[in-house]
């Protein structure tokens, strides 16, 4: 009975609300996007370099390139994004505490995520998985969670750093 | 905050001084990430600061990410609660 009054006064004049679980802004973090997307990058650099090794280029080839530039555009920015999220929104001051160089490691990712941008290198997508890869370990480990390392069952068959579930 | 308190209980909390802030106590307390939040104390340090947890485990926001809260920030303590 009491509920239903105070339910019926909330209705005209609302009482403040607290908060005991949060859907927002809590958010499911989890790195693997961006080393998917890292994944991705050093794929499409391997595709352009089969294409760069040919005395002509089709019509068909220079589409098939145009594609490849912004798919690569597309993913080394992905990376940066999805690592800036998780760096940005769950990243806190426990988490810095326990790894005080968070900060250098994030904005080495986003020099790399550029440098793949600027650049058709295998050796600078090769750079960026390698640092992302630092940053899901790191993560988990904020939570506790042991991480292993397996190559990926897919081209560019790299190794990737998965949690150990 | 289940199972103690459900979605869309009231709660009547009022002003408490941090001296009398205790284990076990459910508070509502500001926090900069999220909001006014309702939870159970954890543990009261001596330099005036003070751990949360929530009584839903498996679904609760960490005690790492929810941090450590000042006296400053606690709003006051649920004296009174009615569920639907």
């Amino acid at each position: 009975m009491i509920h239903q009054l105070l339910s019926k006064i909330h209705a005209v004049s609302p009482f403040s609300a607290a908060s005991a679980h949060c859907d927002i802004p809590c958010k499911i973090y989890d790195p693997f996007s961006a080393q998917l997307a890292a994944l991705s990058v050093i794929r499409f650099v391997d595709l352009l370099n089969e294409l760069a090794e040919k005395e002509t280029l089709t019509f068909a080839d220079q589409a098939q390139m145009s594609r490849l530039v912004a798919e690569k555009e597309t993913h080394a920015e992905k990376a940066k994004q999805e690592v800036r999220v998780i760096w940005g929104d769950y990243f806190k001051a426990p988490q810095f505490e326990k790894f005080p160089d968070t900060n250098e490691l994030v904005h080495k990712i986003m020099l790399a995520g550029s440098g793949c941008k600027q650049h058709v290198s295998r050796e600078k997508a090769e750079e960026l998985l390698s640092l992302v890869n630092e940053f899901a370990e790191r993560f988990w480990a904020t939570k506790d969670v042991a991480t292993k390392k397996a190559t990926c069952p897919y081209p560019p068959s790299e190794e990737v750093v998965y949690p150990d579930l | 905050m289940l199972p103690s308190l459900n979605d869309g209980d009231f709660v009547c909390a009022m002003r408490w001084p941090f001296r009398w802030l205790r284990s076990g106590q459910i508070v509502v307390v500001k926090s900069s990430t999220y909001g006014v939040i309702i939870k159970r104390v954890d543990q009261v340090n001596t330099d005036g600061t003070f751990t949360l947890m929530g009584d839903n485990k498996a679904h609760s926001v960490s005690q790492e990410a929810m941090g450590k809260f000042t006296r400053a920030q606690l709003l006051g303590k649920v004296i009174y609660h009615t569920s639907e």
